[in-house]
């Protein structure tokens, strides 16, 4: 490898691509670390515009670490890569959203199918294994080296510039280095981006696939061919603790989980496992599993704290994207990473690939990424949804609404023979009843407005 | 001694989907190293010996990069190749290759063929040493050369066995074990940065048409639950009404 | 309508399942013999319509003949030839395939004429599905396991001795037995990576002797870890072993493995991982951590 007295990787010397970034002598222009959809989606846009790029992924092949917590709200792929929801591997087009309210013996679901969510297609469901490796795949095609099964475990860093990677016995320089390694990266750590997260802003997501046949699904979801639904549920789904549960269709099986906050989590002393073997068993919940073969399960940290998450971005030869900055969005109706992900992406090339032409890899030029990202739906929704955590945090939404909206209409429907009142008055008594007040319910609507 | 290694010659079972009508979907699985391959290339090495050469042989979207970070300087691809399901023809394809690579080094036969004896398709090392006309020995998991015998090491059933043999042969190799240095990521870099040398080697006919997959019907185990005790209990009772305890 | 079936062996257990195969497709089942005249004379009472025997010279491994199998194969009619998945007759059976141009299969689990076909179930992705192939010519299948009766009482078939002219010298030097008791064994006591460390074993040692079984390994605790020596460790290119019951604790059921105990007439399996493959190989199971099951199944087994 060069000498160690290599110049600093900012005093550009700009003879093109190849030597851009700076004055050292580099095995690549970019290296990517984490190749996940935040990963894949920098290294396509860089590779394709010309830029030498290694893609580094620690699984075995690209997605074998990545587990979906969710749908993937995939417009701003169109972006990225024209006409991907025809090329890529996706299992549904989701047309029907359910928000669900659970309880030990009632179930309120407001139920959203809309044509409209098909044309153009605005929401999928993926299965990350197949999803990342046609991403990965696509990169390779772009130019860029992709290599799987190795571990980078530290990055080089001379006068105050990240200039590569090490990994083992090897040593990688480049210009940039970008961080997709996810929530927990490390790397952003090792840069001095990122310090060790809050608990309370950090989640647990639990997922298990449960096999069924395309045919039955779609029966019992109400579903037509290819189409798919999704569900975020509160209440019953996880014993109270903070957090959600979350079901949506593959195109053979369903994808069941629950994402539960870490530190409510260990106040209460319960084990996340039991509490996604409780919600799939749910007494609402088994019936649109019966039958069904448990495919896979996995554990991932979320990172839940919307704005309050994002750390700093960038660093002289290093930007951060995805959920390893701290990108992923919990309002309750929508679990949100994968595009924002994606979004970060388009920002973060964009930055860089003017870094490069430029020579110049400083802070100067890559806080270029953080402001991009501001303007674009990311950063401008991380904004809007700021209040969604600390509104999610409140017990009240997963105690004790599910109840309450029960009650009214069990006073609507229950015909038991007593004279009809009206709506609002069978609300109203049923508040009374009820371990919220109206002040309480003013409040929230209020909170929940702001928030979402 | 010449030696010539084929990996990555088929694709990995793992990186198949299996939907729940047993349809298969192999979406953009490529060629993949198999368990059985890193012991086909130390067996080549072997065989070898330190002044001998070793020539890797891959088909299809088989990265010749995995070999070349392994210390092999020669390595050459047949493209055309791609995942055959009538074992027959991949040995064909394979002996094609094999005898482009020894027309080009000008030699009569290799000393030594050494393809994994892969158990998902466990017909072609076999039939690749019948289309070359050479011995073949199986389940071979080490081997050496001294002078003009090759002397392999085998384990089967119960028994290991040492067998002998006359170049040019045919192996079929099996690991004992997994790789023991994976190569790092420079040398697997610099091995990608090489060119690629392809084979005109065209794909033969297949004799099997396949009519479709279906899942298997599923026994799966009878889990006994309860407490630990519980389960224990109703699991012995199970073994002696088999009459196996 | 019936068809002729070839099959090869080179030793009498791999007869029964492939006779058995053969006849239950309906076809007319031959046996190539590659081996001493009691083989030959073995086959002949086993229901078949001839034994075509290829003597091997002391010394000599069945794969000295491939080349006399290939001639023979040259001047058969067979529409299908099977072999067993061991080495011997498996390098034979390639030969044949590539004398005849057969279309050349693996996992065969059933077969039959289908018109002018011969189609073939096989397994294929570890188990993970039945795939249906079909030949309009010759083809020959590395039959996978299955177990078979011979015919009882049939006639002895005419056995043909077959010349084999030049059999290539692939001498076999040395046969050692390997595995101890372990291969023999009726009961064997199966660890894999389930157990966390060494000193952990003990709980295994403890089970074993109450169990009056021989300890195995998974290919790590011999390759990786060492905790046992190379001769333990059961699979595919270790032992393969056939007790008439496998116990296997904290085993995840790699196809590496599984291979070396699919001879067992029962296999219990306890990974606390409910989906772990070994639970689909296995006749019996418990998902619960192997510390806690261990030693109840010590208390059940001495509580008779």
């Amino acid at each position: 490898m060069t000498a160690s007295n290599a110049s600093n990787c900012g005093n550009g010397n700009g003879n093109g691509n190849r030597n851009g970034g700076g004055g050292h002598a580099v095995d690549f222009d970019v290296i990517v670390v984490g190749a996940g959809v935040a990963g894949c989606a920098t290294a396509f846009q860089l590779a394709d515009a010309g830029h030498s790029v290694l893609l580094v992924e620690r699984g075995p092949e690209p997605g074998a670490k990545s587990l979906s917590g969710g749908v993937f709200y995939c417009r701003v792929m169109e972006q990225i890569f024209p006409g991907f929801t025809d090329a890529a591997p996706i299992e549904r087009v989701i047309t029907r959203n359910c928000v669900s309210f659970l309880n030990p013996s009632s179930f309120v679901n407001i139920d959203y199918a809309d044509d409209r969510l098909a044309q153009p297609v605005n929401a999928v469901s993926v299965l990350r294994s197949k999803l990342d490796a046609w991403l990965s795949d696509q990169c390779e095609r772009a130019g860029a080296m992709v290599m799987a099964g190795f571990r980078v475990d530290r990055l080089l860093v001379e006068h105050g510039q990240v200039c590569g990677i090490g990994a083992g016995e090897d040593e990688l320089r480049c210009h940039v280095v970008v961080a997709a390694d996810g929530v927990n990266s490390f790397i952003a750590r090792d840069a001095g981006l990122r310090t060790k997260d809050p608990a309370n802003h950090l989640a647990v997501g639990l997922k298990s696939v449960i096999g069924l046949e395309r045919g039955v699904i779609e029966d019992r979801f109400n579903l037509e061919r290819g189409q798919g639904a999704a569900y975020a549920v509160v209440g019953d789904c996880t014993a109270g603790v903070g957090g959600g549960g979350f079901m949506y269709t593959n195109l053979e099986s369903v994808s069941i989980g629950v994402v539960l906050r870490l530190d409510d989590l260990a106040r209460r002393g319960l084990k996340s496992a039991d509490l996604l073997d409780r919600f799939v068993g749910h007494r609402f919940i088994a019936p649109f599993l019966k039958g069904g073969e448990p495919l896979e399960y996995g554990a991932h940290l979320v990172a839940e704290g919307g704005q309050a998450m994002m750390r700093d971005l960038v660093a002289p030869g290093f930007v951060v994207v995805g959920e390893a900055a701290g990108l992923a969005l919990n309002t309750g109706l929508t679990v949100r990473g994968m595009d924002l992900a994606a979004g970060s992406a388009i920002a973060a090339a964009e930055t860089v690939k003017e870094a490069l032409a430029a020579g110049d890899c400083s802070p100067a030029i890559l806080s270029g990424y953080p402001r991009r990202l501001a303007a674009s739906f990311v950063g401008k929704d991380m904004t809007t949804y700021r209040r969604a955590p600390a509104l999610l945090e409140g017990a009240r939404i997963f105690n004790d609404y599910g109840p309450l909206l029960a009650n009214v209409l069990h006073g609507v429907y229950d015909l038991d023979l007593s004279p009809r009142r009206r709506l609002w008055r069978t609300a109203r008594d049923t508040l009374k009843t009820a371990p919220l007040g109206l002040r309480h319910l003013a409040g929230d609507g209020w909170k929940a407005l702001r928030a979402l | 001694m010449k030696t010539i290694v084929i990996y990555k010659w088929f694709r990995s079972a793992a990186s198949a989907l299996v939907r729940q009508d047993g349809q298969v979907d192999w979406g953009g699985a490529k060629m993949a190293a198999g368990d059985d391959d890193p012991a086909a290339l130390d067996i080549a090495k072997a065989v070898a010996g330190p002044g001998g050469t070793v020539t890797g042989l891959t088909i299809g979207d088989g990265e010749t990069a995995w070999v070349l970070a392994r210390g092999v300087e020669r390595a050459l691809a047949a493209p055309a190749v791609g995942p055959l399901t009538d074992e027959l023809a991949t040995a064909r394809a394979l002996a094609q290759a094999v005898r482009l690579v020894e027309a080009a080094d000008a030699v009569e036969a290799a000393d030594a063929v050494i393809v994994a004896d892969a158990a998902a398709h466990p017909g072609v090392a076999p039939a690749l040493a019948a289309e070359l006309g050479r011995p073949v020995v199986l389940c071979v998991s080490s081997a050496a050369a001294d002078g003009s015998q090759i002397t392999v090491r085998r384990r089967v059933g119960n028994a290991v066995e040492v067998i002998c043999l006359p170049p040019p042969a045919v192996l079929g190799a099996v690991a004992a074990g997994e790789e023991a240095r994976p190569p790092g990521m420079m040398e697997t870099i610099r091995a990608r940065k090489k060119p690629v040398v392809e084979l005109p080697v065209t794909p033969p006919p297949e004799a099997l048409e396949r009519r479709g997959t279906r899942p298997p019907a599923r026994l799966g185990a009878r889990l006994f639950g309860g407490s630990p005790d519980d389960a224990a209990s109703a699991l012995v009772a199970a073994l002696r009404a088999d009459g196996v305890l | 309508m019936t068809f002729e079936l070839w099959a090869v062996v080179t030793a009498t257990e791999q007869l029964a399942p492939l006779v058995a195969a053969g006849l239950s497709g309906g076809a007319a089942v031959s046996a190539v013999a590659v081996g001493p005249l009691e083989l030959a004379q073995t086959a002949s009472g086993m229901g078949v319509a001839k034994v075509y025997w290829i003597e091997t010279s002391p010394g000599l491994a069945a794969e000295a003949y491939t080349g006399a199998v290939g001639e023979l194969a040259r001047r058969s009619a067979a529409r299908a030839w099977l072999a067993s998945a061991a080495p011997g007759p498996r390098a034979l059976l390639g030969a044949a395939a590539a004398a005849t141009g057969a279309g050349l299969t693996t996992g065969g689990v059933a077969l039959r004429l289908d018109g002018e076909q011969v189609v073939v179930e096989r397994e294929a992705l570890d188990g993970a599905v039945i795939e249906t192939v079909a030949a309009n010519g010759p083809i020959a299948v590395v039959w996978g396991l299955g177990e078979g009766e011979p015919a009882v009482g049939a006639p002895p078939a005419e056995i043909e001795p077959v010349p084999a002219a030049s059999p290539w010298a692939v001498e076999s030097l040395s046969i050692e037995a390997a595995g101890g008791g372990l291969s023999q064994a009726s009961r064997v006591v199966g660890v894999g990576r389930g157990v966390r460390a060494r000193a952990d074993l003990a709980l295994v040692e403890e089970l074993a002797e109450a169990f009056g079984a021989e300890v195995g390994c998974s290919m790590p605790l011999a390759d990786d870890l060492h905790w046992y020596a190379e001769e333990r460790y059961i699979g595919r290119s270790g032992l393969r072993i056939a007790p008439a019951v496998y116990l296997a604790l904290g085993i995840s059921g790699q196809p590496q493995h599984v291979e070396g105990v699919r001879g067992a007439r029962v296999i219990a399996a306890v990974n606390s991982d409910p989906e772990a493959p070994i639970f689909k190989t296995a006749t019996y199971g418990i998902a619960q951590d192997l510390y806690e099951v261990a030693p109840a199944l010590v208390r059940a087994l001495r509580d008779n």
